[in-house]
This record gives structure tokens, C-alpha cells and sequence, in this order.
């Protein structure tokens, strides 16, 4: 079975931003950061990045707020994915998500998420520090943090997140490898 | 330590022996004829497995002898004299 | 907005008149001089008369970002910024990293062109095509970091990109610096001032669109071979381990590391200073990267201690910890932690500040000030504590001391006299960077007919030392053979600085980190050209490549000439040139008078230039295609 969300080790990441590019390149065809399902938070005063991708909740709020059903789970694989014709663009996904991985790109009519590109995710092969990898215990670390983000918006939202992730990078950092 | 070794050199390493970054030092006795190509394969012979001395490729070894680089002198078959002081380490760039 | 590698896009600011344009640079303009750098200087040249006041309102402060900024090329994020500089009357461009270019690309724009004056303190803010002179009144007067902060809260958005001045900048300091991104420094030669005289204290960036090269597939392609190439190279390795200042053990060793002002080439207890012990005694802490760059060479560090202070910022890189450490006589390395974010707060170039001080200090200890010139400090070699409390008083321009250093070591000598002039570590009015030019022939070259002044960040013939075989071979294309990588030598210097020059405003023009192209070169002409290719889908090729260089670096020559600028500037600080390596391996070594004529008879008929002025003729003008440009100049 695939493993059904990437492994993020924030305190490789270094914010070179090779995965948003990788990202919108592989899923637009152009390279925009604003478009890329991946999205790298430098927290600057801790010199600390954070990157934020859908981790396909079990119990995906998005899923549950969309009015449309455009937001399905593939029970079999565990992955989270945007039926893009029943896709209203109504925002209410965007809201629900506590990490701010799902977002409209500027202009469009439908919300997008980390998809795994099909079992290849391009970010994890743009990533050459490791600090995102795709294997068999999936792992991002804002999952297992508890994080007050409802009713903030999209980049308040990720900043939040990632402020979070970064005080537990920061408790925990030693001397590096 | 070779006893009957005919030369007396140091030796010294900057973060090529385990993960400490810093210098090692040492006082070594080879045989007159010695190179710097038998000096680093003795040292890799020597390393242990955390050592990057152990996987590093020879290209990217700056040597130095009595702060000269080899390129400048003999290269890899530049042969060590008594009293040198050889200097390895990873060649670094920057400014 | 989703564009198009080229036409490219300029946005002229007027901040006499609040007044905000937009011009366009057609496609075969960007494909004469490269975009980035290139463009920047072909407008500089255009938009500030000969002449003009640095610190007046006809100065215009540029911002050229690189062709391929933006997109996956790896490496690709860095920024030039162009004005006529403060300190040396002369042209000027930094190179920036971080992710401001790249932002600044997403919101639609390829130039800022900003002049004038504003009346008072404002910032410029840029949210793709919203463009906005704000009120900064209430910021004037932060630190870097505190209005970066206040300014992100303003606008409600913790993830936009700044370009922020600190007191430096805004009390005229003539080697202040814009911090970009945080804690990237722009900082030569005194452009946080000019950003100052104009009153803008800061630019935020927020960009939403992107770029589309025309070849998307074959370019992505080779953008991600390139960065897997890069990865593997031993001296991006060793740059991600221990950043820049991981080749202090290596200079020390071959008497290489300049201390107490030049006088020493090496240090006793230098280590404490290098990356390497940063990272193995628990200072470093985290890794950065530029936008686009895989190999993270900038630090983020702590103190631990806290000896002199808290330190929680990035950096230092290798010349701020040898001009605010070493050459000060300080192996300390809470003290060089402290120092660097010091100049990060108040805006300051690390390696002016750190040579003003050590020219301070050598006039200290020969009596040539005394502590009522130093308003009671006692200057000498080693004191931490004179260091920091020196760098806030230039940044404040506060009592003899502060105002005297504040305008640079050329102008600081000249007011002191006593022939102090022969330990400024200066040329053109810049401070050197702590390269031995004396040992390094290609260096010493390069130095001194860097148009900025005599440092490595315009011209770096690293390649000459042949350390790898990738260097060696570039020796060996550029010259014919391999032998000539030595530094010691003084034939083929020519040569390889003239090939230096090109790749190097080729790299810039294009938006590469010059660490890819001139240290590792898996970033190089041809595939530079390949990428270019891709990117506006038509043939570019290598030639041209090289031929947009050479324009660039012709441009910023006869931008000098029309200052004034002439052969006799074309030199490297006195003591490189009149006193000799003192030990070590290079003991006895210098570039003279003599051998200094002789590389520049050959470097100037290698380009064209007469040799008795250094200007360009008129002929080389026709060649490039730079007669209608710059053909008033020509000698």
C-alpha cells in the first residue's frame, strides 16, 4: 500500500522553495508559488521553515464542509482528492482545513490539495536535504500538534501552523547533523 | 608508530574523523619515499566507518603541505620530507 | 498574472513627485544585454547624467531582477541592485539573495527604478500591480528587524518580502546597507544611503502570479539536472556544512587569513571564527537557502554565553567574521556573532564597518589618534567590547569618532593624514575584501579593475587556484592549458579575468548565485545558454551568452570614465602594493606598481580599451553595439 501523505522533517528544510516551484510546474505547467499545493512558512525570527501540504485526514474536515461533495476519500488508498466539476469554488474547504493545506489559486474557480501526484509527489524529488520524503510512516509534524487556527484567514492561518511547528523544532534542536 | 620509520612528519586532518569538525593532530613516522598518494590511502586504511576520511573522494581533498597546496608541488606523488606538516582537509569555497 | 520570461516590465518610481510609471523592455533588449544585471546597468547609465550627487535626488536607486529569477532554474534568486555610490562616486551593484527577486517577479515586475525625493519618510509598497507611496514616519528610525515586524503587522501579512534600511542608512552612514528578506544584505558601498537621501525606508513586496518559459518541459528537465549536479559538487557539500566561513582553517594554514588590518596572514586561535566550529560547538542551528538554491551556505545562529550580548539571526559569512574578528585581532566567537547582527540591525556593510574600525584601530596603537579621537574609546586590536560600541556610534554618526568613520577609511585618512592613507585597506574609496592580492595574480587583476572597488563580488577568479578538476579545466578552456592555474603566475591573468567578468555579469544578468558558475561550475555557459533558450524559445546560444557579459561589464567602464575614472584608479590599496607578505608560504610576495602596469597592459588590449585611459574605444563601442549608448565616452 502507498503511503497516503508525504513525511515532513521541517528541520531539514532550509525554504530554497524547490518543491513549490516543482509543484506548480508539474500541476500548471508554469511556476507560481501561488499555485503550488505545497507551501514553505520561514519563520525568520527562528530560523525555522515549515512546510504545509495536505495530510488526508481520516476525518477530513474540508471533506465535511463542502456543500457540493466535490471533496471525496479514496478508502483504499487513503487519499483525499477534489472532484473538479462538482467544485464550486465556495471557500468553505479553505476555512475548515486547520492547516491551510487546501486553498484557491488567485483567479481560478476550484480549490486544490496535495494530490501525491499520483504516487510520485515532484516536490520530494526537487527536495535534495530530505526535508520531505515519501515513505511507508508518513509523517508531518503539525499533525500531531494541536493548533487553534478557526476563523483565520489563509496566510494567517499557515503562519499559525507554522509558528507551532517551529517552537517544537526550536525545544527540540541540538547540535545539527 | 613504525619505529624504524626514516622520516618524522604531522599530520593533521580538519573534519575529515567522525562528526567533529575540528582538527586532529598527529606526529607520524613514514618510510623516506613516501607520498601523499600512500599517506592518505594509510590514513583511509586507518579510518573508522563514521570517519569522512573513510567515503570521501580524493578530488575533493584539499592537501597542504607546509600550507602549500599539491597542486602546486608533485600533486598526489609529491614525496613527504622529514620535518613536514601535511595538512587534509574538505576544499571549501566562498567569500 | 501568469507572464512570459520576456518582454520584461519596469516600474519607475518618482518619490519628488509620488508619481509611479510603466515602461516595458522589449524581447531583443533582453536578449542584447541578458536582462537582470545587464538591463539595470544600460538604464543606470541612461538615467543618471555624469556627474549627479549620490545622495541627491537625481541618484536612481535600480533593482534588476535576474532573467530566470523565479522559476525552477536552481540557484537562480539572486538580485542586482545598481546606483551611483555614496562612498566611492563611482558605479555600484550589489548582488542580493534571499526571495525578494523572486517576489517581486510574482507581482509582475522585473525593474524598480526609483529617483527623486521624497519629503518625507515613506515606504513603497508593492502588491502585484497595486502600487503605493505610504506614510513611514513612524518607522523611521527602527532597527531592520523591528520594521520588517511592524511592517508585516501593517499590512497584515506575515509572509511578505521587505527591503528595509536601518539608522545607518537613514543618518547617511557611506557603507550602509538595505536588508533584504531579513537578513540578506545589500550592502556595499553605501546604497542603504542613497535609500536613505531619498527618504524611503523600506519597499514591501507580495506577489501572486508567475512565470511560463516557453519550453516548459526541456527547461524543467535541465533545470532539475542542474540542481541534482549541484548537490553532488564537494563544494556546495562543504558550503551546506559550514557556510562560507568554513574556509578559515584552510586560509589560515596556507597564510592566507588577513589580520590586525592586513598586517598578519594568520591567526593564532583563527578557528574559533571558522563554520566549523560554529557547527560543532552547538552555535549554528539552522540552515537558508536563497529562493531556488539547493546548497543553504547561510547560517542561523545563537549565542551561548551571551558574553557580549544575545545573537539570534543569521550569518556571519566568512568576510564579516574576518573584517569584524581578525582583522580587528578578535578570535572570539560570541564577538563576531554579536558584531554581524549588529550591522544586520543598523544596516551597515560588515566588510567597511570591519575595516573602518581596523584602520581605527592601527591608527590607535601607531598614535596616530588618540582616545580624545575616539571620544574616550581605547581602540586597540582585540577589544570586542570597542568593536560593538564603535559599530553603534558609526551607525549614529554620534561624537569624532562616529562621524569620522562613518564616511569610509579613503575620507577618514584624509582627515587625519599622517600617512594613514597606507594602512586604508581601500581603493576607488572601497574597503578590499580580505583576499591576499598579493599571492593571487588573477585576484589582484580583477580587484583592481572591479568598477566598484577592489572586492571578489563582481569578479572572483577562484578558478585560478586549480583547486578541483572542474577549475582546472576551466583554466585549461580559458588558456590553453592547465598549468596556468596558479595563482602565483602573472601570464594568462588577462585571459581568465576577462572570462571571469563575462560569466560572472552572464550568471547575475540571468540570476545566478555566482557560487554555481565560478567555485562549482555545474552551472556554466553553455547550459546557462540552454536554459535561456527554453526559456524564450528562440536560439540563444553560448556566444551571445558571453557577448551580453561583455556588454554589461562595458557599460559599467564607461559609466566610470564619465565620472572621471581613469587608468591611475585601476590600483589596489597601498599595502597590498608597497608592503610584502610578511610569512608564511607566500612570505616576500606582492603586486607592485610594475607588475600591476603590466597586467593592466594586457588586460586593456585584451578588451579594447586604450591603454594609457582605461576608456573604451570607440571601435570596441561599435563591436558591442554600444556606439549609441556609450559612444560619448569613448576615448
Amino acid at each position: 500500500m502507498n503511503p497516503t501523505s508525504l513525511t515532513i522533517e521541517s528541520a531539514r528544510c532550509t525554504a530554497c522553495m524547490a518543491c513549490e516551484l516543482a509543484c506548480s510546474f508539474t500541476k500548471e505547467g508554469f511556476f507560481s508559488p501561488a499555485f503550488s499545493r505545497i507551501k514553505v512558512m520561514q519563520v525568520y525570527e527562528l530560523g525555522v521553515n515549515v512546510p504545509i501540504a495536505c495530510v488526508h485526514c481520516a476525518d477530513a474536515p474540508c471533506l465535511a464542509s463542502c456543500p457540493s461533495e466535490a471533496i471525496v476519500r479514496d478508502e483504499v488508498r487513503g487519499v483525499v482528492s477534489i472532484v473538479a466539476e462538482r467544485c464550486s469554488a465556495c471557500g468553505e474547504c479553505v476555512e475548515a482545513c486547520p492547516y491551510g493545506a487546501v486553498h484557491i489559486p488567485p483567479e481560478q474557480e476550484l480549490a486544490v490539495l496535495c494530490d501525491l501526484c499520483g504516487g510520485e509527489p515532484a516536490c520530494v524529488a526537487s527536495c535534495v536535504y530530505g526535508a520531505l520524503r515519501y515513505e511507508r510512516q508518513p509523517d508531518a509534524v503539525y499533525a500531531s500538534l494541536t493548533v487553534t487556527t478557526h476563523g483565520m484567514d489563509l496566510p494567517q492561518k499557515r503562519w499559525r501552523v507554522a509558528e507551532a511547528v517551529a517552537e517544537r523544532v526550536g525545544q527540540a534542536r541540538e547540535a545539527m547533523p | 608508530m613504525d619505529r624504524t620509520a626514516a622520516i618524522q612528519v604531522i599530520v593533521r586532518t580538519f573534519g575529515l574523523r567522525g562528526r567533529d569538525s575540528g582538527l586532529t593532530r598527529m606526529p607520524t613516522g613514514f618510510c623516506a619515499g613516501t607520498t601523499v598518494r600512500d599517506l592518505l590511502a594509510q590514513l583511509r586504511a586507518g579510518a573508522r566507518p563514521g570517519d569522512r576520511l573513510a567515503s570521501v573522494q580524493s578530488d575533493t581533498l584539499l592537501v597542504l603541505i607546509n600550507g602549500r597546496p599539491i597542486q602546486y608541488l608533485s600533486g598526489w606523488e609529491t614525496v613527504l620530507r622529514d620535518g613536514d606538516e601535511i595538512t587534509c582537509m574538505l576544499k571549501t569555497a566562498g567569500g | 498574472m501568469i507572464r512570459p520570461i520576456a518582454p520584461q516590465r519596469i516600474l519607475s518610481v518618482d518619490l519628488t513627485r509620488g508619481e509611479t510609471r510603466v515602461e516595458v523592455v522589449p524581447e531583443e533588449d533582453v536578449i542584447k544585454y541578458l536582462g537582470g544585471r545587464g538591463i539595470a546597468a544600460k538604464l543606470l547609465f541612461q538615467r543618471v547624467p555624469g556627474g549627479s550627487d549620490p545622495l541627491g535626488p537625481d541618484n536612481a536607486l535600480i533593482i534588476g531582477t535576474g532573467t530566470l529569477t523565479g522559476t525552477g532554474a536552481p540557484s537562480s534568486g539572486r538580485t542586482s541592485m545598481l546606483c551611483k555610490s555614496p562612498l566611492t562616486g563611482l558605479y555600484l551593484k550589489v548582488s542580493v539573495g534571499g526571495h525578494l527577486g523572486a517576489e517581486l517577479r510574482y507581482a509582475g515586475w522585473d525593474y524598480l527604478v526609483i529617483t527623486g525625493k521624497s519629503p518625507q519618510p515613506v515606504y513603497l509598497s508593492i502588491a502585484d500591480d497595486r502600487v503605493e507611496i505610504k506614510p513611514a514616519s513612524h518607522l523611521w528610525g527602527q532597527g531592520t528587524r523591528q520594521a520588517d515586524a511592524r511592517l508585516k503587522q501593517e499590512l497584515g501579512d506575515p509572509t511578505l518580502q521587505t527591503a528595509v534600511i536601518g539608522p545607518a542608512g537613514e543618518n547617511g552612514v557611506l557603507f550602509s546597507a538595505i536588508l533584504c528578506s531579513r537578513f540578506n544584505g545589500a550592502s556595499r558601498g553605501g546604497i542603504g544611503a542613497v535609500m536613505g537621501s531619498k527618504k524611503l525606508k523600506a519597499i514591501t513586496v507580495q506577489g501572486h502570479g508567475g512565470l511560463r518559459v516557453s519550453e516548459g518541459e526541456p527547461f524543467y528537465r535541465l533545470a532539475d539536472a542542474m540542481r541534482h549536479e549541484l548537490a553532488k559538487d564537494s563544494g556546495t557539500e562543504s558550503l551546506y556544512n559550514w557556510g562560507t566561513s568554513g574556509s578559515i582553517p584552510g586560509l589560515n594554514e596556507m597564510g592566507m587569513l588577513a589580520a590586525r588590518n592586513f598586517s598578519q596572514v594568520t591567526l593564532e586561535g583563527a578557528d574559533q571564527l571558522s563554520g566549523q566550529h560554529m557547527l560543532d560547538d552547538g552555535y549554528l542551528i539552522g540552515r537558508e537557502s536563497c529562493f531556488s538554491c539547493s546548497t543553504a551556505c547561510h547560517r542561523f545562529v545563537r549565542s551561548l554565553d551571551h558574553r557580549w550580548g544575545e545573537v539570534l539571526d543569521s550569518g556571519p559569512e566568512l568576510e564579516t567574521v574576518l573584517a569584524l574578528g581578525s582583522e580587528c585581532g578578535i578570535v572570539d566567537t560570541e564577538s563576531a556573532l554579536v558584531a554581524n547582527q549588529l550591522c544586520n540591525e543598523l544596516g551597515m556593510d560588515t566588510i567597511s564597518a570591519g575595516h573602518a574600525i581596523s584602520w581605527a584601530m592601527e591608527s590607535f596603537e601607531r598614535e596616530v589618534i588618540s582616545s580624545l579621537d575616539t571620544d574616550g574609546l581605547e581602540l586597540r586590536f582585540g577589544n570586542a567590547a570597542a568593536v560593538h560600541e564603535a559599530l553603534r556610534r558609526i551607525a549614529y554618526r554620534e561624537g569624532k569618532l562616529g562621524d569620522l568613520l562613518a564616511q569610509g577609511t579613503r575620507r577618514a585618512a584624509d582627515r587625519v593624514g599622517q600617512g594613514s592613507h597606507r594602512w586604508a585597506i581601500q581603493a576607488k574609496g572601497l574597503e578590499q575584501s580580505a583576499v591576499d592580492t598579493r599571492m593571487a595574480k588573477g585576484y589582484a587583476l580583477a580587484f583592481a579593475v572591479n568598477p566598484r572597488g577592489p572586492d571578489h563580488l563582481m569578479t572572483e577568479t577562484f578558478a585560478e587556484f586549480g583547486l578541483s578538476k572542474e577549475a582546472r579545466e576551466v583554466i585549461r578552456t580559458i588558456t590553453g592549458d592547465e598549468k596556468y592555474a596558479d595563482p602565483h603566475l602573472t601570464e594568462k591573468r588577462a585571459e581568465i579575468v576577462r572570462w571571469h567578468e563575462d560569466v560572472y555579469g552572464a550568471s547575475e544578468a540571468l540570476g545566478f548565485c555566482v557560487f554555481t558558475s565560478t567555485a562549482a561550475f555545474a552551472v556554466n555557459p553553455r547550459n546557462m545558454a540552454q536554459l535561456m533558450s527554453h526559456a524564450l524559445g528562440t536560439p540563444f546560444d553560448e556566444e551571445q551568452l558571453m557577448l551580453g557579459g561583455r556588454r554589461m561589464v562595458t557599460i559599467e567602464r564607461c559609466f566610470n570614465a564619465r565620472e572621471g575614472a581613469r587608468r591611475a584608479d585601476d590600483r589596489l590599496p597601498w599595502r597590498m602594493m608597497n608592503e610584502r607578505v610578511p610569512a608564511g608560504p607566500n612570505q616576500g610576495m606582492i603586486t607592485d606598481q610594475a607588475m600591476l602596469d603590466g597586467l593592466l597592459n594586457q588586460y586593456y588590449e585584451m578588451h579594447g580599451w586604450d591603454p594609457a585611459t582605461g576608456i573604451p574605444r570607440a571601435e570596441t563601442l561599435e563591436t558591442l553595439g554600444l556606439l549609441e549608448l556609450c559612444g560619448d565616452v569613448a576615448g
